[in-house]
């Protein structure tokens, strides 16, 4: 019997000893509690900015596929974004011009993850530089990569929700990328919704491939960059070619450069106030405050009339050939003759080919090469060519081999128009632009395959 | 019907995820082990088979091999007469950028012996008929501009 009592009393002792004395309350909030109110919080300071906000995603030039990184080119995505308290946001998107000109209506969700996170839940304009194919991200890296860019973000700075100011910085809970959120103004909002920014795509509205514009007295040109959303920026200094390449996006009437480009006298970071007049396909833009015209030029700034003839030695010396995956950029469509679609006995096409010197006599070779997975092979109609550098510009002669394709039909036609083509360096110091001469309006680059 | 409609709405959650970053399609334009055979593979197009020749000798003879009625052993002979003459070629080719003048003589005296070949396993009206298949300088989109000129 005592045993049974002394049990009792202990059994109470050890009960007592774990009575809850201390309460974990803060502000009579339990941690869920709190929790709660601040996913409240942040969705309550994204819905309630009256004019949306600027979205700026910067990659850091590596994506994650089920745990394997690669790395590659940077980038940088801007977005318009509305949130409203149903969870769904209205976008633009800087990623091309049909997406900065239609709204895309999609969802959202606060959540808390590791960290509060704001998660874009279906499929957006934010999930195309996202998406594993490279045919739709447009993106270098390759299959199941994307641009290594997100489409969930943690909020990333440490203060109170409520204490957030006009800017709100994110980071991408896959591929860590940077992310800040600006109040929009009245005036940017606008921009968006009346398709003025869709109107600030200049670089592909001129259809040339030299862009030029008298800026702070110095006639400066813009190219193509080596990649999408790269533009290469060149002037002359003491009659010397200069050059400089810049990652670029587009917000309001804005093109922005990520890395402002020096020019010996001048610092231009940016495009501003675009206007677009379609009568003459050039753009008024402003810059650092002074107005000046983007128009498009048939020359460039100064050819390098030796290039054509480097661009084939090089490959010639080091037995190498030169790699084009998009065929010819033809009157502002990539890809004009669908050189892609091709496919040689149910084999696709993997790239266009020039060989110099691989023929029997020193000939070159144009062609587009098939493969898949298990194997790579060339058509019967691969085309005999010969280029020379007469005046500073590339002209081929050329030859199939047998009947072509429809693409590979056009293609021959363009490579052989007696006008010949510009052959630019690009800013990698490796891959060329080859340009018509005729109207600068057809092009192809090219990518040293060893 | 509320954890039916969360479910529900998680699962899409979870798909439209995948389709995003994390699915691995099928790649668009294959990559290749195959890269490799960007090279090898027209070179062992190029490579020379006595009688049979190369893809480049043998567009040539099966181009010209109706208008010249050629025979079989006249096929053979004809991918191992411009086998030897694109290889002598191939000497002189680049003076064509530098030195047209001096291309020129080279390119004459190297086709005057391929005629003067020709006639070792040709007819005289098969020689005759190969010299009117010359195209018009400058003509592009034939093969016999690089035999001619």
């Amino acid at each position: 019997m005592s045993k049974i009592a002394s049990s009792l009393v202990i059994a109470s002792l050890v009960l007592a000893g774990c009575q809850k004395k201390v309460s974990d309350l803060i502000d009579g909030q339990t941690a869920d509690q709190r929790l709660s109110a601040a996913l409240v919080a942040y969705q309550n300071v994204l819905t309630q900015a009256p004019q949306g906000w600027i979205l700026i995603e910067h990659t850091t030039g590596s994506a994650i596929n089920q745990g394997a990184t690669t790395t590659g080119q940077q980038a940088v995505f801007a977005y318009y974004v509305q949130f409203n308290d149903s969870n769904q946001v209205v976008m633009f998107s800087d990623f091309d011009s049909s997406m900065a000109a239609a709204p895309n209506t999609s969802s959202y969700r606060i959540k808390a993850v590791q960290r509060p996170a704001l998660i874009f839940d279906t499929y957006s304009y934010i999930h195309v530089p996202c998406d594993p194919d490279p045919l739709i991200s447009k993106s270098p890296f390759g299959p199941g990569l994307g641009w290594g860019a997100d489409f969930e973000f943690s909020f990333a700075d440490n203060v109170d929700p409520t204490k957030l100011g006009d800017t709100i910085n994110l980071i991408g809970n896959l591929n860590s990328s940077n992310a800040v959120l600006i109040k929009a103004t009245q005036a940017q909002r606008e921009a968006y919704f009346n398709g003025s920014f869709a109107q600030s795509f200049v670089f592909d509205k001129i259809q040339n491939y030299f862009k030029h514009a008298f800026i702070g007295g110095q006639e400066i040109e813009f190219t193509p960059g080596v990649h999408s959303k790269v533009v290469d920026v060149n002037w002359l200094q003491s009659g010397a070619l200069k050059s400089a390449s810049t990652v670029y996006y587009l917000t309001g009437g804005s093109i922005n450069f990520v890395n402002p480009v020096s020019t010996g006298t001048q610092t231009i970071a940016s495009l501003d106030n675009i206007v677009w007049n379609a009568s003459n396909s050039t753009a008024s833009i402003s810059v650092n405050g002074t107005g000046s015209t983007l128009a498009g030029s048939i020359t460039p700034l100064k050819n390098d009339a030796s290039a054509a003839t480097r661009w084939r030695n090089s490959a010639l010396s080091a037995q190498s050939l030169w790699v084009s995956y998009n065929g010819f950029h033809v009157d502002g469509v990539d890809d004009a003759f669908g050189m892609a679609n091709l496919q040689y006995n149910g084999v696709p096409f993997y790239a266009y080919i020039y060989y110099p010197g691989v023929f029997t006599g020193g000939y070159d070779l144009l062609s587009p090469f098939f493969a898949n997975t298990a194997t790579g092979t060339y058509p019967d109609y691969v085309t005999e060519t010969y280029l020379q550098n007469i005046g500073g510009l590339g002209y081929f002669e050329l030859a199939p081999l047998a009947t072509t394709p429809a693409p590979v039909t056009e293609t021959n036609n363009l490579v052989s128009d007696p006008n010949g083509f510009y052959f630019v360096l690009k800013e990698d110091g490796s891959s060329y632009d080859m340009v018509s001469a005729l109207d600068a309006k057809s092009w192809i680059d090219w990518q040293a395959y060893n | 019907m509320k954890k039916i409609f969360s479910l529900v709405l998680l699962s899409l959650g979870l798909f439209s995820q995948g389709r995003a970053q994390f699915s691995a399609l099928g790649p668009v334009s294959s990559d290749p082990a195959a890269g490799s055979q960007m090279k090898s593979g027209i070179q062992s197009q190029m490579a020379y088979t006595p009688g049979a020749g190369n893809i480049l000798t043998a567009s040539i003879t099966n181009q010209v091999a109706t208008p010249l009625s050629l025979t079989a052993d006249q096929k053979k002979s004809m991918n191992d007469a411009l086998y030897q003459f694109f290889t002598a070629k191939g000497a002189f080719l680049p003076l064509r950028a530098t030195d047209s003048v001096s291309y020129q003589q080279q390119q004459s005296v190297l086709l005057a012996g391929l005629i003067k070949t020709l006639g070792g396993f040709l007819s005289v009206g098969q020689v005759t008929r190969f010299v009117a298949l010359k195209p018009a300088a400058g003509t592009r989109s034939s093969l016999l501009t690089i035999v001619f000129y």
